[in-house]
């Protein structure tokens, strides 16, 4: 018996001192970073990618020649080197030397010529061919040199070249899975600093450490996405420290996660932004006063200060500043007054009905459609609301010509994925018989000429010229949506997380993140 | 009748939970009168109030009065349970007669597309009616009703069964009396009983169903205040302020549970096996 009392001592001594012991003795870093993403990635494709869930563990796992800072300053990636020829569109880049792919075979000019057969490819016809509609051709001149030709001087190519969807991936695996690259754990592969461990699909996706990486080598062994598609599930998951960083997160809690202790909130300022836009084919947004009318009859102060205060800024033009191209035009005063008289020089004096589509997809979605509608009927405008799912909103958006589409005004998210002032204007607002980017049938025969000037210009003052043009022409002259605010890219993290990369693009990284 | 009255009178639940429909009718029908604010008006600047003196239960998203909103959102998920429910049970005690009084053929038909109407989930035949009809009240209505019919058709032919061979019933046929006013005047009132209390059930289940619809987007739009849209909407900010969501849904949880007990409870008062 009294053995057995003193074992039990013993026992307890040292089981109190090992718990001792592992809390106060640092254990070092931990191997494994959780993120929980909104969505499962739909692909791990780069030419066929178009949303930000795929984008971002596409970003660990492929690199481009040339990328984004944080900045968004263009810096060099695999190709260490690059230069344009007097004639605007010949551009060489110079490849490093020693990257290997994840299964070990060497990259270079020719993978990455055999990428670009790949994604500007029109019988495969990827997703993203139309971002490179600009290349002539792609040349490999020796294996660490890479010649690409562009159609006509093209103002945009640097951004256009450090684009996700600009991603080397590797050619030889590739071709062997053709559209069904990307659709799987073993369909994958790039020079990136994470490879793909396993995919089960809206459960998980591992990626663990790229130990041959030509770069600095990532500090957490394993970065784990796991889909929460419901955002209070998230917030609760990443306070229960179940996750260690959430992103997308509901705009009410953002206030509440900043004053929590242990837990981390950063807001990077990016190229997203919100707005409604008009469909200026439907009477009476063909004429340009009404349109002018509701861009002043709409509080924007009143709407960023107390509803989206935690992620918004208001606008002050059809960029963001952190774009290429962007022109400080100022924020749209409220004036309602103003608003009266342009609607009583263009015939409606007593207002008149019209329709809003908003969707909840986007973070107050609704509510600033109800906004927009109080701030109507002050003026005059009886605006009802339609609340409309993802999958329907998106059918109005999908190149219909403009007798078939009901939408009036409608919600819409922007963001140039290349943060250029071409790709945030061009392709939105140059005139198109169909709507499959300028979803409102936005037409003005001045901002087709300018941006098409501005396109081909390579000189830095005379584009940006151009493109102020464009903006002063969109935003208020003759406008084609309600501009309200600029988008803040928010993550929450606990705090024991360090060196996470959000990115102005809305997409945030783990290449040099480390868990505490 | 005096003795059903006196059973519902010594069933607590059921009382209480009459008061509780009755409380919220009242404010149903009294919302503009009552409610303390403009249900609708949009104050920006005073958004996500606590609860205090003026805004008895805060204010949302858009600075609008939670309160006066749960007052005029009980008018519109009343109306909308009971012009479905007396659809449905118009509907389906038509069906239901139908059925007992022709038997055969009519009868199969009918109680076989009755079923194949229950087979289908509730949620996807009204996601369907929304497809087709487009969201709003009005396909909500129609959405609800459809998927109360069978359980009308099924109560009024089992209760008319069970007459239709009574020999009062074969005597006003062998005087000449119409199919039509042997089936009002005399089969009918023979279900009035379950019909009662299924109605009473109905209803609140109805609520649960148009909220359900209205928190999948697919009711009642915005900016018109309903229940279950109320209840989608506060659920995001169930953490930063909780009454936007936890009060209309306390409300809906309040009135589908006396709804459903009050029915429970005219069953039982109204059985005439008891």
């Amino acid at each position: 018996m009294k053995k057995l009392i003193v074992v039990v001592l013993v026992l307890l001594v040292v089981v109190a001192c090992g718990g001792g012991g592992g809390s106060n003795t640092p254990t070092g870093p931990r191997d494994t970073l959780v993120f929980a993403a909104s969505a499962d990635a739909t692909t791990l494709d780069p030419h066929n990618t178009t949303d930000t869930e795929s984008d971002q563990v596409i970003m660990m796992l492929y690199e481009t020649l040339i990328g984004f800072d944080r900045d968004m300053k263009i810096v060099p990636r695999l190709a260490e080197r690059w230069d344009v020829a007097a004639d605007g569109v010949t551009w060489t880049f110079h490849l490093r030397d020693g990257i290997r792919f994840h299964d070990g075979t060497p990259f270079d000019a020719e993978a990455v010529r055999r990428n670009f057969a790949r994604v500007m490819d029109p019988v495969a016809n990827h997703k993203r061919l139309v971002l490179f509609d600009m290349i002539d051709r792609v040349e490999a001149v020796d294996a660490r040199t890479v010649r690409i030709t562009t159609r006509y001087p093209f103002g945009a190519f640097e951004p256009t070249m450090a684009h996700v969807s600009a991603a080397i991936v590797n050619p030889a695996v590739a071709e062997k899975f053709g559209k069904d690259f990307g659709s799987a754990a073993d369909r994958a592969s790039g020079t990136g600093p994470y490879r793909i461990a396993s995919w089960k699909k809206d459960q998980e996706i591992v990626l663990e450490r790229h130990d041959d990486y030509w770069g600095e080598q990532g500090r957490t062994e394993r970065i784990v996405y796991r889909p929460i598609p419901e955002a209070a599930a998230r917030v609760l998951a990443l306070e229960a420290g179940d996750v260690d960083v959430i992103s997308r997160i509901p705009s009410a809690d953002i206030a509440r996660l900043e004053k929590e202790p242990g837990i981390t909130v950063t807001k990077t300022p990016s190229v997203g932004m919100q707005q409604f836009r008009f469909n200026v084919t439907k009477k009476p947004y063909t004429d340009v006063r009404v349109r002018q009318a509701i861009s002043y009859a709409i509080d924007r102060r009143a709407i960023v200060d107390n509803l989206v205060s935690s992620f918004a800024r208001p606008s002050t033009g059809p960029l963001t500043p952190i774009m290429r191209g962007y022109a400080n035009l100022g924020e749209i005063p409220h004036d309602p007054d103003k608003a009266r008289a342009l609607l009583k020089a263009a015939g409606y004096p007593d207002g008149f009905k019209t329709r809003i589509a908003t969707t909840p997809r986007y973070p107050m979605g609704v509510e600033l459609a109800e906004a927009l509608a109080a701030d109507l009927k002050k003026v005059g405008i009886e605006a009802a609301i339609d609340v409309i799912e993802w999958g329907t909103m998106v059918t109005y958006w999908a190149g219909l010509p403009p007798e078939k589409n009901p939408q009036e005004i409608f919600i819409m998210g922007a963001g140039a994925s290349t943060a250029d002032a071409d790709w945030g204007l061009r392709p939105i607002f140059r005139s198109a018989p169909t709507n499959e980017n300028n979803y409102g049938y936005y037409s003005n025969a001045e901002f087709d000429r300018v941006i098409e000037a501005a396109m081909r210009e390579t000189d830095a003052e005379k584009r940006q010229q151009l493109y102020r043009r464009a903006q002063e022409i969109v935003y208020l002259e003759d406008p084609g949506a309600v501009w309200l605010f600029d988008t803040l890219y928010v993550v929450a993290s606990r705090a024991a997380v360090e060196g996470v990369t959000p990115s102005p693009l809305g997409a945030v990284t783990f290449a040099h993140a480390v868990v505490r | 009748m005096s003795e059903s009255w006196r059973r519902l009178a010594s069933d607590v639940p059921a009382l209480l939970a009459l008061a509780v429909v009755a409380l919220f009718v009242g404010a149903a029908l009294l919302a503009d009168v009552v409610a303390p604010h403009d249900a609708l008006a949009v104050d920006l600047a005073s958004n996500y109030l606590p609860a205090s003196r003026t805004h008895l239960l805060g204010t949302d998203h858009l600075g609008r009065d939670t309160f006066s909103r749960l007052l005029l959102g009980a008018r519109v998920s009343l109306t909308i349970a009971l012009v479905a429910t007396l659809a449905g049970l118009l509907v389906g005690a038509t069906l239901g007669l139908i059925a007992a009084w022709r038997r055969g053929a009519v009868d199969g038909t009918i109680m076989q597309a009755v079923d194949v109407l229950l087979s289908f989930p509730d949620m996807l035949l009204a996601i369907a009616v929304a497809a087709i009809l487009g969201r709003g009240v009005m396909s909500t209505i129609v959405a609800v009703a459809i998927f109360s019919v069978p359980i009308f058709a099924r109560l009024v032919r089992a209760s008319a069964q069970s007459v239709v061979g009574a020999d009062f019933v074969v005597a006003s046929r062998a005087a000449g009396a119409s199919a039509t006013r042997i089936l009002l005047r005399h089969v009918l009132p023979q279900c009035y009983a379950p019909l009662l209390a299924q109605g009473t059930i109905t209803l609140g289940s109805a609520i649960l169903f148009a909220s359900g619809l209205s928190f999948l987007g697919l009711g009642v739009q915005p900016p018109d205040p309903e229940w279950g849209a109320m209840l989608s909407r506060g659920r995001e900010l169930l953490r930063s302020s909780p009454l936007g969501a936890v009060a209309p849904g306390v409300a809906i949880t309040l009135v589908v549970l006396s709804f459903s007990l009050l029915g429970d409870g005219l069953k039982d008062a109204l059985d005439p096996r008891r």
